[in-house]
């Protein structure tokens, strides 16, 4: 029994879980529920470093300056990234710029090779949810590079493309009824433009998308009608207020064997023979 | 020509200013001068059509479009069965009459001509009188579902009246029997238009066919073999006709009948076997 008791006693004090008596009450662990804190946060119990000095600079466009003198006032090596003169190039740029926006020039090196009738093909198009007004987006020829891009707005429209990404886009797989895999069609370029002012596209008009989702279901339905089976070449269809309904008309059942036209007939004409020749003509 | 401002010499920027230059304030594009000195300066004028393209043309609905509707109706006269393409006007005025005058068609008996108080003995084969007597010759849109069930429900109504079958038809749980209803309500609408007693009306022959083109699918069995699902879809015929046709078929029966030889239920025939004058066990 003692030995019993000893084996128990260890299986308690290594809270192993899974036994297989019933455990004495009093070796429960004495622990008031409210106390247990489950789900404890992960956070806060890290060293926290101290905010950097470089982060304590904000709300100016040319911060390396002040930065590098924040640095050299605590005594403190200055970081690499903040030991060049970028805030000077950066200064004078857009110095340039703004003198450029002001004379009406383009505030870039405009290409050299001129073109006099462009064949591309530019498609504005419309936002996405995460772009913010000063954005726009184009459709662009493949062969179409940002400096092309920027060049043909500037040209064609007088539009300051500030700043141009670039997005080359996988066409969607396609499936053709007879075919035994997908493909794809080929790639489309997509670039995206950072503009002065915010361009936000105009609401369709009701009518239009109205118009549209109509003509779109009147199609359907013409096209459910043109290509109807069986006797369903018989159906009414509304599309286009019913353009293509027919008047119908009663049939009387006469059978196919009795369907000859009346100066067809053998027997009227036997009887017109008869006639003719009764009268003598 | 694209002009390029490459050569523009530079000018101190003019800040108070800044705000008043636009977006394509300074640009070839808005000042609408593309070719220089070359072309003089136009403001573009609205042309008569412009200012009045607010002005919508709307064409009739096709229901209103008479022109339209003549010719649906030419096309559908065409294609209409009809007593009158294959019997003579002669027999049409003479079966009329028959009917005015007994209320229904009797064979081979003598009717007078009000008009031109002539008598004529009008006696008209099978198949004329199946032409002339009303009737409406019936086709359902297709269905989806099998001979085999839909002749089911077809014999249960063959021979009743229309009436009568819609109301047996709309207590029948089955799935043809719904689709039948429908079917012999077109047939009922039809009768009122052409002005029939619709009470009188009664199928007089009710059959399905297969409507052509089902889809077929595979159908995977175990131990390597496969067959066929079919999705059969079926159409429905009726020859729907009225009391004049029930009446005179009466009355052929009744006249059948009266001219029948009495008959006879003990054998007045001479016996058809050797009478031997002795047994034969």
């Amino acid at each position: 029994m003692k030995f019993l008791s000893l084996l128990v006693s260890t299986a308690s004090a290594t809270g192993r879980r899974f036994i297989h008596h019933r455990e004495n009450f009093r070796r429960y662990p004495k622990v008031n529920i409210n106390d247990v804190e489950l789900e404890k946060p992960r956070f806060g119990f890290r060293k926290v470093r101290e905010p950097l000095i470089s982060q304590s600079v904000k709300e100016t466009l040319f911060p390396n300056t002040e930065i590098k003198r924040r640095y050299l006032k605590a005594g403190k090596p200055v970081p690499i990234k903040y030991r060049y003169i970028n805030d000077k190039i950066g200064r004078r740029n857009y110095e340039k710029y703004q003198e450029e926006v002001a004379l009406g020039l383009p505030h870039f090196r405009v290409g050299e090779k001129k073109i006099y009738f462009p064949k591309g093909r530019i498609c504005l198009l419309r936002p996405n949810a995460k772009h913010t007004p000063y954005q726009a987006k184009f459709l662009v020829p493949r062969n179409f590079n940002k400096m092309d891009l920027r060049d043909y707005l500037w040209h064609v429209y007088g539009l300051r493309a500030l700043n141009v990404t670039v997005q080359l886009l996988h066409a969607k797989f396609q499936r053709g009824p007879d075919d035994h895999a997908r493909y794809r069609g080929p790639q489309y370029k997509k670039m995206t433009i950072d503009m002065e002012e915010p361009f936000i596209w105009p609401e369709l008009p009701q009518s239009v998308v109205e118009n549209a989702n109509k003509t779109f279901d009147n199609q359907l339905m013409a096209l459910e009608q043109k290509t109807a089976t069986g006797s369903d070449k018989l159906k009414p269809s509304d599309a286009f207020d019913g353009l293509y309904n027919k008047p119908v008309l009663v049939d009387q059942f006469i059978p196919r064997r009795a369907r000859k036209p009346v100066e067809a007939r053998d027997d009227v004409n036997a009887e017109k023979e008869m006639v003719m020749l009764h009268l003598g003509l | 020509m694209i002009r390029t401002f490459l050569g523009a010499s530079k000018v101190p920027v003019r800040a108070q200013l800044r705000p008043f230059f636009r977006l394509f304030s300074h640009n070839p594009a808005t000042r609408n001068e593309w070719f220089g000195d070359l072309t003089r300066k136009t403001t573009p004028e609205l042309s008569k059509s412009e200012e009045n393209s607010d002005e919508v043309v709307s064409n009739p609905a096709p229901k209103d479009d008479t022109q339209l509707q003549e010719y649906y109706m030419k096309q559908a006269r065409e294609q209409q069965i009809r007593s009158d393409k294959y019997i003579s006007p002669l027999k049409r005025r003479l079966f009329d009459l028959n009917v005015a005058q007994n209320g229904f068609f009797k064979n081979n008996t003598v009717v007078t001509d009000p008009d031109t108080s002539k008598s004529y003995k009008v006696s008209l084969t099978e198949q004329e009188i199946e032409i002339l007597e009303p009737s409406i010759y019936l086709q359902s849109y297709r269905i989806k579902l099998s001979m085999k069930k839909a002749t089911v429900v077809n014999r249960f109504v063959r021979g009743f009246t229309v009436k009568h079958a819609i109301a047996q038809l709309h207590f029948n749980p089955k799935k043809m029997a719904t689709e039948l209803e429908k079917f012999l309500k077109t047939g009922l609408e039809q009768a009122h238009k052409l002005g029939y007693n619709e009470d009188g009306l009664y199928i007089h022959a009710l059959w399905t066919g297969s409507d052509g083109e089902w889809r077929k699918r595979l159908d995977a069995k175990g131990r390597g073999r496969t067959g066929i699902i079919e999705h059969p879809y079926i159409h429905l015929k009726a020859v729907l006709k009225t009391d004049q046709t029930t009446k005179r078929r009466q009355w052929e029966q009744a006249q059948a009948q009266r001219a029948a030889k009495p008959r006879m239920f003990l054998n007045n025939e001479p016996l058809n076997f050797k009478v031997r004058g002795h047994y034969k066990w």
